[in-house]
């Protein structure tokens, strides 16, 4: 409990730290993510990676619930080297466990919060599941820059606060239809920008919930 | 078809139809029970390849609940995770040995590297795992079935979920004997899998039939699909079910029932149905001939009954207790045999009995007279026939009445019944006044014995409706063997007998065959009498009468002989009767007429005057020309008429009087002289005797006779003489055979006399020279 406290009070601190001096030369992009034919397509992970090097911020930590045999949230994004707890809130045990190359892993039959995070140091896909209840699934995306988003549910990432620079824009999405293709876009970012970014998406995969 | 007897009609036409009956019947079951278990085997082909398809979809299912075991096992998805090949065909071919898979493949998503643990190559893998995965993905999983190596495979796929897919594990049962086992036990039919693939021939891998049999389905399956099949003396029901087509690739598992088998139940049962029907027409059989034979039986015994009827015995007794319809027909026809006995019977009486007087009628008396000759010939017994008939019937019928005639008629029979050996005799009326009466056992003598006695037990007069009536009859007597041997002829003989009876007034005459104008000795005579007179071999015998009291010769009698050229001289008794019958009187009368006319013309030559008297029959009397003859011959003779006498009798008168007394007068008339003769035997009465234009009255000669020894007949004569001339007649005596006789009856005062005494009959030739000797003798005398 208390190295994670740390952590994310570390950790706003430092954007705290990072938003005062960039205020006058940092932009907001936001980017609309819809399916081929136009629907707003949420949780849509959006990212943009400095081309260069740039001195970036130090990873922070997350969470991924597990409430009602299912994980919370669905779709998760980190930055590299970010270590995710995986606390269940439910009365039934679970085994998380990920075969993803990006990161494998597993946490076995466990209640409360493992005393050990997870940290995913590898950028790519992590495919979450539980070993005892099929069902269970989430997609963690790791990705090798802070500034990222999460489109909401009429499709809009908004990614706040990105430094004036040249990127590379990618979108990707769990259900979209070549998995290992990503939608990149060289970008030069000056002021606000908008994007409109259309997915093939593959329908059987979408989740429910 | 022709039948002889309704019994066999019946019993065929009704076996035929029960038969034709079964026989449709077992036709249509047989039909039934074919079409029924082609329809069974059908119906379980059907169900068979339900079973087999649920079968094969247990076996994939159970296939595929394996994959899923395997793809959800944690450390199976962790060796593929691991990427490393050994490890994941380690994992594969453990996993296949668990659930005893022919073949277990996996083919990872990441890098589509197909890892195979079986004995296939990646070669023939590859495109029939990617289809199966392909159709995995859209259901979940997928299942087909593919032919490696020519062996037919039942395959799955499911993914491996980590917890999105990362792969796919393919699991593959070999389709074998095993199988079709499975399906064999379950579902009781014949499986085989055939099966081809890379433009190989049809190829079976598995079956329940033995080698040979698959090879000939094989051999059959490959050109055509037949829903039935002959293999080896059976037949099958077959059904094809395809599993599997796919470009030249096929699997087709073939289901069969042996229809034999799935018939043999209903076999049984259609041989025990046939068992049953032959056993229920062998007992129809027997039903229909006991039901036909009673009810022909009585309709043949009926016909017995009939037959018998037809020839008149009716002593049948038809009774039936029966209440149908043969019942009623047998009583029926009882009660119709007992009319026609009951009708017959008063036929026969009207036929055989007389009805008046209850005598046996003359067809009756030919039957009884048949039947006692039969015996008397068969026990040389004699016989005797009567045959009675009344005298005078005619003039009692007219003067008293039919009904006193019938009343007569009863009492006579009566009469004549009460005189007779009831036991034997039999009296019966042959009609109108004729009786007969049937004596056997009797000899001639004792007939002639009843005969007179019958006759004089009809002395007595009858009384009829309070009046006495005399009777008399005449009987004639024949008699069996002396007469004839037939019934017909003895009563024929008895009946001529009676005639002549009758008309010699003489009470009872026994049969002389001389009677008989039939017979063939009196047509031969008849037809020489004939000749007689034309020949004339007939002579004119004369028998002077004298004056009794001068002894004077005042006429002669002429009397008939006849000179037969074989038989001698004969005497009118022996063709006379049979003349008279024969009708040849008239022309012997005529004769002796012609006769006495010439012999009196060649005496008046000699100076004799002797009138002649002759001697009529009954029938000349009738004859109306008789006078006008007579006239004749005395005119052609040159004759007066006044000399010649004619002598009647009384008997000869009394068959049609009036027309004899018709005749009489005529001649008395012509002036000639009628005499009776023969006075006293008769029974003519004197109120008729007094119409008569008689001169003369002849005394028979019956009384003359015995007149010096009985005073009766002296007393007789007497009277008869005094009668006569109390009627103004001459009295001439007959059979004079003495001088006492004589002197006797000229005491009496009797006029004339003639007989033996004084003369014979002699030839009218002889007669002027015994005139002449009489007259000599009467001079010596006087």
């Amino acid at each position: 409990m208390q190295p994670s406290f740390l952590h994310r009070s570390l950790r706003l601190l430092t954007l705290a730290c990072l938003l005062v001096p960039y205020t006058t030369w940092a932009a907001d992009l936001t980017i609309t993510v819809t399916d081929a034919a136009g629907t707003p397509l949420p949780d849509a992970v959006v990212w943009a990676e400095p081309s260069g090097k740039a001195t970036l911020p130090a990873p922070g930590t997350a969470a991924i619930e597990q409430k009602n045999r299912q994980f919370l949230p669905l779709v998760s994004v980190v930055q590299t080297g970010t270590s995710v707890s995986f606390p269940n809130r439910d009365k039934v045990k679970h085994h998380v466990y990920s075969f993803s190359p990006a990161k494998t892993f597993e946490l076995k039959l466990y209640s409360g919060v493992p005393s050990t995070p997870v940290v995913f140091d590898k950028a790519g896909t992590v495919v979450l599941g539980c070993n005892i209840h099929d069902q269970m699934l989430a997609f963690i995306r790791v990705v090798d820059t802070p500034y990222f988003a999460l489109s909401d549910s009429t499709g809009k990432a908004t990614i706040s606060n990105v430094p004036n620079g040249s990127y590379t824009l990618a979108v990707w999405h769990y259900a979209q239809s070549n998995e290992n293709t990503l939608f990149e876009k060289a970008l030069g970012v000056k002021a606000d920008e908008q994007t409109a970014v259309k997915l093939d998406i593959n329908t059987s995969a979408l989740q429910k919930r | 078809m022709q039948f002889k007897s309704l019994q066999s009609r019946m019993a065929v036409i009704f076996l035929t139809l029960i038969l034709a009956i079964q026989i449709a019947g077992f036709l249509a079951i047989k039909y039934s029970i074919n079409k029924n278990s082609r329809a069974a085997v059908n119906e379980q082909l059907e169900i068979g390849e339900r079973v087999f398809l649920n079968l094969l979809k247990q076996n994939g299912d159970s296939l595929s609940q394996g994959a899923r075991i395997l793809a959800s096992d944690f450390g199976f998805r962790q060796a593929i995770a691991s990427m490393d090949y050994e490890t994941i065909l380690s994992a594969l071919s453990n996993h296949q040995s668990r659930i005893d898979a022919d073949i277990a493949m996996f083919e990872s998503a990441a890098t589509g590297n197909l890892t195979i643990s079986g004995k296939i190559s990646h070669l023939e893998a590859s495109p029939i795992v990617d289809k199966l995965i392909q159709d995995s993905q859209q259901n979940g999983y997928a299942q087909s079935f593919a032919i490696f190596n020519h062996q037919p495979y039942q395959l799955v796929a499911v993914p491996v979920k980590a917890p999105l897919t990362i792969g796919w594990i393919i699991m593959g049962f070999q389709i074998d004997d095993t199988l079709a086992q499975n399906l064999h036990k379950l579902s009781n039919l014949d499986v085989t899998f055939i099966s081809r693939s890379n433009g190989s021939g049809w190829s079976s891998m598995a079956s329940t039939l033995s080698m040979s049999l698959t090879e000939k389905l094989l051999d059959k399956a490959s050109t055509s699909r037949l829903t039935e099949l002959s293999m080896g003396n059976a037949e099958y029901g077959t059904r094809y079910v395809s599993i599997m087509e796919h470009g030249d690739e096929s699997l087709v598992a073939i289901l069969q029932r042996s229809i034999d088998e799935a018939t043999a139940p209903y076999l049984a049962l259609q041989r025990n149905l046939l068992l049953l029907t032959m056993l229920g027409a062998l007992v129809f059989a027997f039903v229909i001939f006991y039901v036909s034979r009673r009810i022909s039986q009585p309709i043949t015994e009926l016909a017995d009954t009939a037959r018998k009827l037809e020839e008149g015995n009716f002593s049948i007794r038809l009774s039936s207790s029966r209440e149908d319809e043969l019942g009623k027909l047998s009583r029926a026809f009882g009660s119709m045999v007992d009319a026609i006995a009951s009708r017959e019977q008063s036929i026969t009486r009207l036929a055989y009995w007389d009805e008046l007087t209850g005598l046996p009628n003359r067809a009756s008396f030919l039957r009884e007279l048949g039947l006692a000759l039969q015996q008397a010939q068969e026990q040389q017994e004699h016989l005797a026939v009567l045959v009675m008939n009344l005298n005078h019937f005619k003039q009692i019928n007219k003067v008293l009445g039919h009904t006193a005639a019938d009343d007569l008629l009863k009492g006579v029979a009566q009469r004549l019944q009460s005189s007779i050996r009831q036991e034997s005799d039999l009296v019966a009326r042959l009609g109108g006044d004729e009786f007969a009466l049937l004596l056997p056992r009797t000899s001639l003598e004792n007939a002639m014995h009843v005969a007179n006695m019958l006759l004089q037990k009809l002395e007595t007069p009858i009384s009829i409706a309070d009046q006495s009536v005399d009777i008399s009859m005449g009987i004639g007597v024949a008699s069996y063997p002396e007469h004839a041997s037939s019934q017909e002829k003895l009563l024929g003989n008895a009946e001529m007998a009676m005639h002549v009876a009758k008309a010699k007034q003489s009470g009872a005459v026994l049969f002389d065959p001389a009677f008989d104008i039939s017979s063939q000795g009196n047509l031969s005579l008849a037809s020489e009498l004939r000749q007689a007179i034309a020949m004339n071999e007939l002579a004119l015998y004369v028998q002077p009468k004298i004056d009794l009291q001068n002894g004077k010769v005042s006429a002669v009698e002429a009397l008939i002989r006849w000179r037969h050229p074989q038989k001698g001289l004969m005497f009118p008794d022996q063709f006379i009767p049979f003349a008279e019958q024969s009708g040849l009187i008239s022309l012997i009368s005529l004769w002796v007429l012609a006769e006495a006319v010439r012999v009196e013309v060649a005496w008046r030559k000699l100076g004799i005057d002797a009138p002649i008297a002759v001697n009529l029959s009954t029938r000349d009397l009738i004859d109306q020309d008789l006078p006008h003859k007579i006239l004749s011959l005395h005119q052609d003779a040159g004759l007066v008429l006044g000399g010649m006498t004619l002598e009647i009798t009384e008997s000869s008168m009394m068959d049609d009087p009036q027309r004899a007394q018709h005749t009489l007068e005529r001649l008395a008339d012509m002036g000639l002289q009628l005499s009776i003769d023969d006075f006293g035997t008769g029974y003519s009465s004197l109120a008729y005797l007094k119409r008569l234009p008689v001169s003369e009255l002849k005394i028979d000669k019956s009384f003359v006779l015995k007149m010096e020894e009985d005073e009766s007949d002296r007393k007789i004569v007497r009277s008869t003489i005094d009668l006569g001339h109390n009627l103004n007649l001459k009295v001439v005596a007959e059979g004079i055979e003495s001088r006492a006789a004589w002197d006797l009856l000229a005491s009496m005062g009797c006029d004339f006399g003639q007989g033996y005494h004084i003369s014979k009959p002699m030839p009218a030739a002889d007669f002027p020279a015994w005139l002449q000797r009489w007259q000599a003798q009467e001079l010596q005398t006087a």
